[in-house]
């Protein structure tokens, strides 16, 4: 049950990533699910309570974006790749993570299952999970099992102290990120069991908090905005009516129900928002999978994946969750399936990684433009993404 | 003969921050919100009141001409003093969350300049077809620049400006007839308490614009000493600053400039000028 060896280590950082990047997206999902509007039925005091809600959830979930990519470096110190795959939504507790992962609007239900994720160690727990697993003897490593967030933490940061510091970190600190995403998020170097620890109990810090002082932490924050929720008058509904794990097909890895998209319009702009995402899945790989790239083209991708996250893909999120589920409009509305459809992969060859994403980005571009003689706001967007790809363009060198 | 329009006053520009995006109809991250009961954020510039969305004790949106000058030579008393400064056809910030251009850097797109005075319209577009990235359209730099906008606006310190609008605002809190003014008027003294956001104030975007497209000289009533030359491109040189996050308003100060056509009655009517400036040097290379 512990991590002691660099294997344990790299499957532990793994599942890391893996929460780290399905939780971020329950936290967007909710947030894009919020009302903005007067008409939407929001009184003048609850549309500005509405807006700083979806603010601090936003900001938490930027935390997270620093959060996975401080596991990335964490894994890159220690030669290990970086991971951006995880499993389609919904998934129920068990079966991957302790918890079930669920893309749910906000509301108490979501709430409640955010303080769950960021439980600090010794304030009350949830239920354990399930059947408890024998130790692995041997060459293969020990099953992985925690409750939260913190503990699984709590035994990558084992590993750091208890593996040789000498053997351990093998990686190259060139390929590790340290650039400054924007003035409230930066990301810190991994080179030895002390950088190491730092990272980790940074991470842990923002989730959590102190022992002897949980504020501020994303803890504090959801608890607070579960009792803000909790004081408004009864049968308040601070989210638009988007439904439970909207999704435009069935996945293997979640053969469970979610909720199919079966208007036509609605399941394009939905294909999209995935293509988009994916697409910013591939730049993070490229990003912190150094294959070479100049400084300038490092620079370019991380601004372009700035870009692609603030202003095209939130705005795609939010469209979502004013269109209909439903094929005679009757029901719910959509949101960002946040859809993998198979394998996220980059090229091999540094050369080749730029002109499948600029053919990926011109798509996206082309069929935003298309959508956006029914729906104005893509028009826009799909402006973006041609610019986006010019600016791409302007850096990707002869592959092009 | 060259005709040189100083022009100055606030502008307004209601537009979401980073990292909201920037079509962000109400403002969620940034500190740029649509407060409750005013209409969504639209990115607009605009120089007159017309459109604009005026919030209490902030001061008011109008750009005007200050001062004529032809060949050099001020005219005092001329008809265009006071006359409006405007940009047409909607121009925006076209920052896009940086895929246009960083912070501070961004163009104002289309431009479209026009002075207005009764019948009087001159009015001239910086091209017909704008086109992306818009080089010609950015700021050819940011600078401090209080000196400057200090002597513009007759504020040094915008803290001092938002510490008394606040004690304002408070007031008119505690009266506040309904939840709509009420929600709005607590959102703005809580921004007015934070003096971070007034750390914009003494920065100042430098734009130069060549102005070459299309256009018109409506001059009924012969203000001018001549039409306007379209032959020629004009320049339109002046800063942006004086930022004021609670209002979304900033200040413009500058000068249009452009030469006049067949300009024989004028010269025949002016006096020769023993300091009017030489020639304007050739213009530096803009920011690629």
């Amino acid at each position: 049950m512990t991590v002691d060896t660099r294997e344990e280590l790299i499957d532990a950082l793994v599942e890391a990533s893996e929460v780290e990047h399905g939780v971020l997206l329950q936290y967007l999902f909710a947030a894009y699910s919020l009302k903005k509007r007067a008409d939407e039925g929001l009184g003048p005091a609850q549309q500005e309570r509405v807006r700083r809600w979806a603010g601090a959830l936003l900001a938490v979930a930027r935390q997270e974006m620093a959060h996975l990519g401080c596991v990335c470096n964490l894994m890159s110190a220690i030669g290990g790749a970086p991971r951006l795959g995880r499993p389609n939504f919904p998934q129920p507790a068990h079966r991957y993570y302790p918890f079930d992962f669920r893309l749910r609007p906000y509301g108490d239900e979501a709430l409640y299952q955010f303080v769950c994720f960021e439980l600090p160690e010794g304030e009350p727990a949830p239920a354990p999970p399930g059947p408890a697993f024998a130790a692995a003897a041997g060459v293969v490593p020990d099953p992985l099992t925690y409750v939260f967030l913190g503990e699984l933490y709590a035994k990558i940061r084992h590993g750091f102290e208890v593996i040789d510091e000498r053997r351990l970190f093998i990686g190259p600190r060139f390929a590790q990120d340290t650039d400054d995403w924007s003035n409230r998020l930066s990301l810190r170097l991994v080179t030895d069991r002390r950088t190491a620890l730092a990272a980790i109990d940074a991470i842990v810090l923002e989730g959590e908090g102190a022992p002897g002082s949980r504020t501020p932490s994303h803890y504090t924050t959801f608890l607070a905005l579960r009792s803000a929720l909790g004081a408004e008058p009864e049968g308040f509904a601070p989210a638009r009516p988007v439904v439970w794990d909207p999704r435009t097909r069935s996945h293997p890895d979640a053969p469970d129900a979610g909720t199919l998209i079966a208007h036509p319009r609605t399941v394009r702009v939905a294909e999209l928002a995935n293509s988009v995402y994916v697409s910013v899945l591939m730049m993070l790989l490229q990003y912190y999978s150094f294959g070479g790239e100049s400084p300038a083209q490092r620079d370019a991708l991380r601004l372009a994946l700035r870009n692609l996250m603030s202003a095209v893909f939130r705005p795609l999120a939010e469209v979502l969750t004013e269109l209909p589920v439903a094929r005679d409009g009757a029901g719910g509305t959509a949101g960002a399936p946040f859809e993998i459809y198979t394998e996220v992969q980059i090229a091999t060859q540094p050369a080749n990684r730029w002109p499948i994403l600029l053919e990926r980005l011109d798509a996206a571009a082309a069929a935003a433009s298309e959508l956006g003689a029914e729906l104005p706001r893509l028009a826009f967007l799909g402006q973006n993404l041609r610019w986006l790809g010019r600016n791409l363009r302007g850096v990707a060198g002869g592959t092009v | 003969m060259t005709v040189s329009l100083g022009f100055a006053g606030w502008f307004q520009c209601r537009l979401a921050t980073d990292p909201d995006p920037a079509d962000e109809p109400r403002g969620v991250s940034g500190y740029v919100h649509a407060l409750a009961g005013e209409p969504d954020l639209d990115r607009i510039l605009r120089l007159q009141p017309a459109g604009t969305v005026p919030r209490p004790f902030c001061p008011p949106i109008g750009v005007t001409v200050r001062t004529v000058r032809v060949d050099g030579r001020t005219r005092a008393g001329h008809p265009l003093l006071g006359a409006k400064v405007d940009l047409l056809d909607a121009p925006v910030f076209e920052g896009r969350n940086g895929i246009v251009a960083d912070d501070g850097f961004e163009p104002i797109v289309p431009f479209h300049l026009r002075i207005s005075a009764g019948g009087f319209r001159l009015r001239r577009r910086h091209r017909d077809r704008e086109e992306f990235p818009f080089g010609d359209l950015q700021p050819t730099g940011v600078q401090p620049g209080l000196t400057d906008i200090a002597d513009a606006t007759g504020i040094t310190d915008l803290a001092d400006v938002w510490r008394v609008r606040k004690g304002q605002v408070d007031k008119a809190l505690r009266t506040a007839p309904d939840e709509t003014s009420r929600a709005a008027l607590a959102e703005r003294s809580a921004l007015l308490g934070n003096p971070r956001l007034a750390a914009f104030f003494p920065a100042r975007m430098l734009y130069s614009i060549e102005l070459s497209g299309s256009g018109e000289c409506h001059d009924p009533g012969g203000v001018l000493p001549g039409p306007a030359a379209f032959d020629v491109p004009w320049t339109a040189d002046f800063w942006l600053g004086g930022w004021d996050a609670d209002a979304l308003s900033g200040f413009v100060k500058g000068i249009l400039q452009f030469g006049l056509a067949g300009g024989a009655r004028s010269h025949a009517d002016a006096e020769p000028d023993p300091f009017a400036p030489s020639p304007p040097p050739p213009r530096s290379p803009r920011r690629p």
